[in-house]
């Protein structure tokens, strides 16, 4: 619902001043006095620029008019209930910042001068200090088609040319370090954390056999109908709930690495009497809340490492690109003149 | 922060917080939380080894830890502030305790591994990036040197203690009587003594206190107590260094006078209180004390059934107050000082609820002759109040009031409640790249739809 605004006073539908019989109009209802009035295309009435506060310039801009109490619907089209409020439009007005006329078909302009004007005070904004700033202007358009004009802006901000500000891009101390980071990053530092996931499988794959050559029959007996693991991880985690008590040493090293093939390790674990709790670097305690989830935590910590790497491969370039546009903004904002 | 001293002194010197005022709803699972120093940050860590700095002033978080990579991966058991506020440590069940630099809390400044996970890490003193850290089923506490990029971690042992566990590990089999030594258990919980930096005191499993003394290289152990036969869970000392609290899982918190001679070879401890739930016989699953010389202490009982924090004044041992509001069973405890805040984090939702003083906004503060009045009341000017004739000794009056000098420039040393607030107070710095980030990915959305 569009209200009145508080300086319009309430609607009357008086046409006829009262002492005087004479036609009154507009929302001061007052006789035509001259001054410039604009008619409303809703109530037909007709409105002083200067009662509604529109300043009088816009007069050529007006494409379709409706007076307050039409657009709060109290008469013209709004009144009859098809719901619809109207509004007032305008026509679009030259670029050419204090010229109030509606623009020419196909053009921001109202006229070819004034397209001349506008872009000339553009050209004459840039001021470079000992350059030609037409010239460098030229260049900066190097093809110089319509098309290409059109489209300048578009895909970005245009780089400017060497010579106009030699290093903008390359000097930068910000830019250099972001771009040494992806460089890092791409140079191999993801393959790096995937090898250690790589060591880290293949670590919990031999205490699997280990464990396997050790309580083997006992798994069995517990865990009929559990399809046959694959060594993978996700089934050995699986499997640990189903036989919740189901014998294992722990089997953490802080190396991480096989230190000789499982069936030695069995065999030599069969020798060790019963309250040793280390062989060869590796845990060998059956319940070992110490280390308890030595491999789950270790893989999570890996996957979270190569997760960020990842998001730091897609964060940097982005970064690189902000941060150039940034630089590139400065400098035609220097060249520039208010 | 208001200027307190315009507000109603008898509100403002409450020495322990009122009621419920704000209860935090994160999207983390809390289960640690510390205020920084200053009490303008709240560090809050979660089971899955996220640690969310959030800014008090705002309450809105401000940085995450680890958010550039090298976070925690499993619950954050203990977290402690720099005494300048720059530097956290957390400690985790991930076996890690990291260091981190709020000047740039992307990723950790330093991180050390142990073998198994960790109880709880300190800081050392002031100034240096030392530490010290308790790890599970380890008998004794790591002193850890954050100052090289690796950083250095050794055993705080006493050279005689070498021998004992040597003829400890023996003993079980042969039970060797030639040294009569002492199983002090694991050690569990570790605190530095507020006023010498250079004593440790660490709680054990077996009830065991022991006070080392660490001067450059040199370990000494210098003094053993058994204060129960049971675990400690957590140690705190008052800030003035004499009183201090042991948590211990025979469901008890034991209050001590603590005596220390100048040259540091005497020491006394003293029980003051103990205090037990006599009903339902709960554990405690935290505790905290007040500013300066502990003048109250704050626990959480664990339980379903308990829901409340419980405040007793350390002086004569009796319950004051119960800090009601939150509808769960609460963990962890943290007072600040500065705005009189105790926040604790709640075992189901992991919400942070935080007490605090409601103080009532007093417009006589202002100006001594401001009245305040229930009902609009007209007022009768006296028959001489608006005068000229005491003008001129009004003006001079005024004029000498104005002859004082009022020093607008020094800070104060300390607020109205005597908490030191001169000094440099580190202000974490706005994260620019990620509110870019941020901005860059709505356009992306928007441009998406």
């Amino acid at each position: 619902m569009v209200t009145l605004p508080d300086w319009c006073p309430a609607y009357s539908s008086r046409k006829k001043d009262v002492e005087t019989g004479e036609e009154v109009f507009c929302i001061c209802k007052k006789p035509d006095s001259g001054e410039l009035m604009v008619g409303c295309d809703g109530c037909d009435d007709w409105f002083h620029f200067s009662c509604l506060k529109m300043a009088k310039k816009y007069n050529e801009l007006v494409f379709s008019f409706y007076c307050p109490y039409c657009q709060a619907g109290i008469t013209g089209p709004g009144a009859h209930n098809d719901g619809k409020l109207p509004k007032t439009l305008w026509r679009r007005k030259c670029r050419v910042l204090d010229c109030f006329k509606p623009i020419a078909e196909n053009s921001k302009y109202c006229s070819e001068e004034h397209a001349v004007a506008f872009m000339r005070g553009l050209v004459d904004r840039v001021e470079i200090p000992g350059q030609d700033s037409s010239l460098v202007l030229r260049q900066m358009l190097q093809e110089p088609d319509f098309d290409h004009f059109k489209n300048l802006g578009r895909n970005g901000l245009p780089t400017p040319s060497a010579d106009l500000a030699p290093g903008l891009l390359t000097n930068d101390g910000t830019l250099q370090d972001l771009e040494a980071q992806l460089r890092e990053l791409r140079g191999g530092a993801k393959n790096g954390v995937e090898t250690q996931i790589e060591q880290l499988t293949q670590y919990s794959q031999w205490v699997q056999t280990v464990n396997d050559l050790l309580f083997g029959d006992n798994t069995q007996e517990n865990a009929n109908g559990d399809s046959a693991p694959a060594g993978g991880k996700t089934s050995r985690t699986r499997k640990r709930k189903q036989t919740v008590k189901r014998k294992a040493i722990c089997g953490y090293s802080s190396e991480l690495k096989a230190p000789c093939s499982a069936e030695d390790f069995v065999a030599e674990f069969k020798q060790l009497d019963s309250e040793s709790t280390e062989l060869k670097g590796v845990c060998c305690k059956l319940r070992c809340v110490r280390h308890s989830d030595w491999l789950g935590t270790r893989q999570t910590s890996l996957q979270f490492q190569l997760e960020s790497l990842q998001s730091s491969e897609q964060r940097l370039p982005l970064l690189i690109k902000i941060r150039q546009d940034q630089l590139k903004m400065q400098l035609y904002k220097h060249i520039t003149k208010a | 922060m208001a200027n307190l001293l315009l507000q109603d002194p008898f509100t403002v010197l409450k020495e322990y917080p009122d009621r419920l005022t704000q209860t935090l709803e994160t999207p983390l699972q809390t289960c640690c939380l510390r205020f920084s120093h200053g009490g303008d940050y709240l560090a809050m860590g979660a089971s899955n080894g996220a640690v969310v700095i959030y800014d008090m002033e705002t309450i809105k978080p401000i940085a995450m830890l680890g958010n550039r990579g090298g976070g925690h991966v499993r619950s954050i058991e203990s977290i402690a502030w720099s005494q300048d506020d720059r530097y956290i440590l957390t400690g985790s069940r991930d076996w890690h305790v990291k260091l981190w630099d709020l000047q740039n809390p992307g990723m950790p400044h330093r991180s050390v591994k142990f073998n198994a996970p960790i109880w709880t890490c300190q800081w050392r003193g002031e100034g240096n990036l030392g530490c010290f850290g308790t790890v599970y089923e380890e008998p004794h506490a790591f002193v850890i040197d954050f100052v090289p990029a690796t950083p250095i971690v050794e055993k705080i042992i006493d050279p005689t203690e070498v021998l004992e566990q040597g003829e400890h590990d023996r003993s079980q089999e042969e039970d060797s009587t030639e040294f009569q030594h002492q199983d002090y258990g694991y050690s569990l919980v570790a605190c530095v003594h507020p006023i010498h930096k250079e004593l440790l005191i660490v709680g054990t499993s077996k009830g065991w206190l022991k006070i080392y003394r660490i001067a450059g290289r040199k370990t000494n152990l210098v003094h053993t107590y058994r204060f129960a036969y049971t675990n400690a869970k957590h140690l705190i000392i008052s800030q003035s260094g004499d009183r201090m609290a042991i948590n211990s899982s025979d469901r008890t918190i034991r209050q001590y006078f603590l005596e220390i001679n100048s040259d540091l070879t005497e020491f006394n401890f003293t029980l003051e209180h103990r205090y037990q739930d006599v009903i339902n016989r709960l554990q405690w699953n935290s505790i905290c004390f007040s500013s300066n010389s502990a003048e109250y202490i704050v626990a959480s009982a664990h339980g379903s059934s308990a829901r409340d924090l419980y405040l007793w004044e350390t002086s004569t041992g009796s319950l004051v107050r119960v800090l009601e509001g939150a509808e769960e069973e609460l963990m962890d405890i943290d007072w600040d000082f500065n705005h009189m805040y105790i926040t604790s984090n709640g075992l189901e939702t992991c919400n942070v609820y935080i007490w605090s003083l409601v103080i009532p906004p007093k417009w006589s503060a202002l100006a001594p002759d401001f009245e305040e009045v229930e009902e609009s009341i007209e007022y009768r000017e006296k028959e001489d109040e608006f005068d000229q004739a005491g003008m001129l000794e009004q003006q001079q009056e005024l004029d000498q009031a104005e002859e004082v000098k009022i020093d607008l420039r020094t800070c104060e040393k300390f607020d109205v409640r005597g908490n030191e607030i001169n000094y440099n107070r580190f202000v974490i710095p706005t994260d620019y790249e990620s509110i870019l980030m941020l901005k860059y990915w709505d356009k992306e959305r928007l441009a998406g739809h």
